[in-house]
């Protein structure tokens, strides 16, 4: 048996790093005295890497191998450091304590690219979430993500396209791959999966439920965060569609092609000059789930919360770690009365302002309680107690409701007073009037007194464009259960929501990896899985009953580079290392060609420009191609292009980092 | 799920232990039992009482000890790559179907077996060191154990690609029983290899009484510290660590009682 000299060869092994160690030790002294008779220390550039464990996602820890074994290949020491999601977001995103991370984008849908706004603005370098992690400050970018949000038409592509141009040129981040996530679910109690996102929160919403069945629907996830923090504005513990934006209402809901109004009934635009204005008026007789009313003056404490969550109690303000760009957008909030408000915006265009309708709101009867300033253990700076709250029981106004979590479960109940199951009645008093909703203010909830004259629709300029839907009332075609309104204040809600709940509870369960969510949906104890599958775990998703969907994610892996620090804050040396990845291979052998390469975080959106699209023929990067072929560095070129920046190597041919 | 995996480890577990009773135990032992159980249980019964302690407080402020390992706990995973490098690659460069299989049952039912066989076997010795230097034993490697885990961050080579997954990528169901006892960042020190060690240890102290077992429960605790590796769920240096412990218990063990 070889086994017993597996030991004894690795003991050896052992002593050889020790004696290793103690002669890096001595070398250290002497590079110490070196250094301090001036002349430089010759050790070795070592970089950390930072990501997720193969539990949490399957494809993230395969970049960083591949990226740490090219680097090592080259001569630079790396290291790679795999943490839990909420401890990755915390090192990266509150701390800034990385080299170099390995994560996913946090938008999922191809969006507007005013999302690079906060990402890049080098005004966002001190603040905490995704405000620039990376702590690029480039005065140019800078300029372009102003004028692309403030101007429209030819002005702004011309912007955007000069933005990728640059964001390509200076690396702050590097796209790799843009995955196609697949999602695998059970149709025999829940039907009717939307075939694009079946398992996005607010699709669930339009699943058809199959008689007899129990009314339960049943989800499994990788993520536990949502078991023991739902804080919808922290960064560490939230991220795009989570079930939170179910609990949570917006404004408006962004349904790709267009924004439909959602907490808002309507919503006029005013763009006089440069500066639109919003005014909007909220459907009637909303409430939070413990009972108490929404109203205009929670919308305009949300806005004003998210903005700084200190309230004016810090000396300067502590926004929120998420949503952070489109609150950026607001200039100023006006509550008018209890149910209308109007929102005017900085120098900007309808198209991207309508951006900021889609934050959650927020009771400010809960949260104007969490304004006191913290400096929470292992965490740098000051923050709120809006921002470390776990906000145990959730209090939104949306769908679903909290009702119990345990340390791998989380329960979620149907809100039954929400505005998307109630039916027009006539008003109990009988005094129905007919004329234009924008008369009715005769609802006796909410009223505030000194109510404004009327400022709807016929206050507003010529120039405003009306988002109102247009559809007739037509209470008859909504499956409305509960929840009574005077008929006169109905307001449908989104066509493709008027449909009758298809579930009386929601539950997540957490699993510790995806191979363990298909066993669940398998055996049929879940109804659908909501984590990244692995294209291994994808392979054993068959029976009846069981359907695998793909989406194209617009949650793009990439490199983050702590521009903050040496050497990553030269861009020559981040193109470098960019140039050590081959996207191509990647896409094709890591994600099982579910995933395409890329090279700007646009490139799923028809902003793309021309020279960044990746080039088909030769499969490589336009602006940093891969230094080598089939995942392999050619180390000879790699090592030259890093002489050529000013960098030598030990005769060990490792590559010497330049502290002085 | 959980609850018909357990059945099936609890019935396996029990025919083994039934066989093992009957062929490594003896009848004669067996029967001498019937009177003398209640009275070497009374006089074993304070080490009982600290294992099943120190198990109930490893089950109680596991969730809590995790959360402080987060905040001061020392993320090892690197520094144990840089030592062994891709040393559990190389052990799963040797595998096949069969291996893999026999590998699985030994780390999820050979394991179970191990631990509680011995409990049984010594219980039915007329001497009571060897049963009470064991639960001693057993409580000191949990206890050390947790300790470590909470200093210690670390996670195991499967995790980060060094290795295939071989247990749950074969036997998904697995992970429902293993997730009900440890978490991902708990593989600094292999406690299946500690705890299998610590047997084997105890085994050959009593070779004199239980020659058989002497063998079977060693190959089974090799086999256990190998397929730990062979799995990819622990690195070298976790079973270089759990081999540590499992000499400091026995040590101390049988230096308290003696």
């Amino acid at each position: 048996m070889t086994s017993s000299d597996t030991p004894s060869s690795l003991s050896r092994r052992a002593v050889l790093a020790g004696a290793a160690a103690s002669t890096a030790a001595t070398a250290g002294c002497i590079g110490q005295l070196q250094s301090a008779l001036g002349q430089s220390q010759l050790s070795q550039l070592t970089l950390e890497i930072k990501t997720l464990p193969a539990d949490s996602d399957p494809f993230s820890i395969r970049i960083a191998r591949h990226l740490k074994s090219n680097l090592e290949a080259v001569g630079i020491g790396a290291r790679l450091t795999v943490m839990a999601v909420s401890e990755l977001s915390r090192q990266v995103l509150l701390n800034h304590d990385f080299d170099i991370y390995i994560g996913q984008f946090p938008h999922t849908q191809p969006p507007d690219p005013d999302v690079l706004y906060p990402l890049f603005r080098s005004t966002f370098d001190s603040e905490l979430g995704w405000q620039n992690p990376f702590g690029f400050t480039h005065l140019t970018c800078d300029d372009l993500l102003a004028t692309q949000r403030s101007s429209s038409g030819e002005t702004r592509k011309q912007a955007v396209t000069d933005l990728q141009q640059l964001l390509a040129r200076t690396q702050p981040f590097t796209p790799v791959v843009f995955p196609e996530l697949a999602t695998g679910v059970r149709t025999d109690r829940f039907g009717n999966w939307d075939t694009e996102r079946p398992t996005r929160p607010h699709n669930l919403l339009s699943l058809s439920h199959t008689e007899g069945e129990p009314r339960t629907l049943r989800l499994v996830d990788v993520d536990a965060r949502i078991t023991d923090n739902r804080n919808p504005i922290s960064a560490a513990y939230q991220q795009e569609e989570s079930l939170l934006d179910l609990v949570y209402d917006s404004l408006a809901l962004n349904e790709g092609s267009a924004l439909v109004p959602w907490l808002a009934r309507d919503i006029t635009w005013t763009n006089g000059g440069r500066h639109p204005t919003a005014s909007i008026r909220l459907r009637d007789g909303i409430e939070w789930h413990d009972g108490k009313p929404l109203t205009a003056y929670d919308v305009g404490f949300s806005y004003e919360f998210l903005r700084d969550t200190s309230l004016g109690s810090a000396v300067r303000p502590i926004p929120s770690e998420r949503f952070r760009g489109r609150i950026s957008l607001v200039d100023d909030v006006t509550v008018e009365n209890s149910r209308e408000l109007s929102l005017s915006f900085t120098e900007t265009t309808q198209p991207v302002a309508q951006r900021a309708l889609t934050v959650p709101i927020l009771p400010a009867h809960i949260w104007r309680y969490r304004t006191g300033i913290e400096r929470p253990v292992g965490r740098a700076g000051e923050t709120t107690a809006g921002l470390t709250w776990n906000n145990p029981s959730a209090i939104g106004s949306g769908p679903i409701q909290f009702e119990t979590a345990d340390s791998d479960r989380v329960e979620f109940s149907r809100f039954e007073k929400h505005f998307l199951w109630r039916s027009p009645t006539p008003a109990p008093d009988g005094t129905s009037q007919t004329n234009d909703a924008a008369n009715s203010t005769t609802d006796t909830q909410n009223q505030t007194t000194g109510t404004p004259e009327s400022t709807e629709l016929s206050a507003v300029e010529n120039n405003s464009s009306t988002n109102k839907s247009d559809r007739p009332l037509n209470g008859t075609d909504v499956g409305g259960i509960n929840g009574v309104v005077p008929r006169d204040d109905f307001e449908p809600p989104p066509e493709a929501y008027a449909v009758s709940p298809p579930f009386e509870t929601i539950s997540i369960e957490t699993v510790s990896s995806d191979n363990g969510a298909i066993e669940l949906l398998t055996s049929g104890d879940v109804d659908a899985t909501v984590t990244n599958l692995s294209p291994e775990a994808i392979e054993s998703i068959e029976g009846p009953d069981l359907e695998l969907i793909t989406n194209q994610s617009n949650a793009f892996y990439h490199l983050g580079f702590n521009t903050r620090r040496r050497p990553l804050r030269n861009p020559n040396v981040r193109r470098l290392i960019a140039q050590l990845v081959d996207k191509s291979m990647l896409a094709e052998e890591s994600f099982g060609g579910y995933g395409v390469p890329a090279a700007s975080p646009l490139a799923e959106t028809d902003w793309l420009v021309d020279s960044l699209a990746w080039d088909e023929t030769t499969a490589t990067d336009p602006e940093v191609p891969f230094l080598g072929t089939d995942g392999e560095v050619d180390v000879e070129t790699a090592r030259e292009r890093f002489r050529s920046i000013g960098y030598r190597f030990t005769n060990d041919n490792e590559l010497i980092s330049q502290i002085r | 799920m959980l609850r018909a995996l357990l059945f099936q480890v609890s019935a396996v577990v029990f025919t083994l232990c039934a066989v093992g009773a009957v062929t490594i135990v003896g009848w004669d032992r067996l029967t001498a039992l019937r009177t003398d159980l209640q009275p070497r249980l009374r006089e074993s019964a304070p080490y009982l009482a600290v294992l099943i302690a120190v198990l109930v407080l490893n089950s109680a402020v596991r969730d809590y000890a995790q959360q402080v390992s987060l905040l001061i706990g020392w993320n090892i995973t690197p520094t144990i790559e840089a030592i062994e490098g891709d040393f559990v690659t190389i052990i799963q460069s040797f595998q096949t179907e069969l291996l893999t299989a026999y590998f699985s049952y030994i780390y999820v039912y050979g394991y179970v077996f191990l631990l509680v066989f011995p409990v049984l076997a010594y219980i039915a010795l007329s001497d009571r060191k060897p049963f009470q230097r064991l639960i001693v034993a057993y409580s000191l490697n949990y206890f050390i154990g947790l300790a470590l885990y909470v200093v210690f961050i670390a996670y195991g080579p499967r995790n980060v690609e060094i290795a295939q997954n071989l247990l749950y990528d074969t036997n998904a169901q697995y992970q429902f029983l293993t997730s009900e006892v440890n978490v991902s960042t708990n593989v600094f020190p292999s406690l299946h290899t500690s705890l299998s060690a610590t047997v084997a240890g105890f085994a050959y102290r009593t070779r004199d009484s239980y020659p058989i077992w002497l063998v079977l429960g060693s190959v089974i605790a090799v086999s256990i510290i190998i397929s730990t590796m062979y799995l990819g769920i622990h690195w070298g240096t976790d079973v270089v660590a759990g081999l540590g412990l499992a000499a400091l218990s026995i040590y101390l063990a049988e230096r308290y009682i003696d």
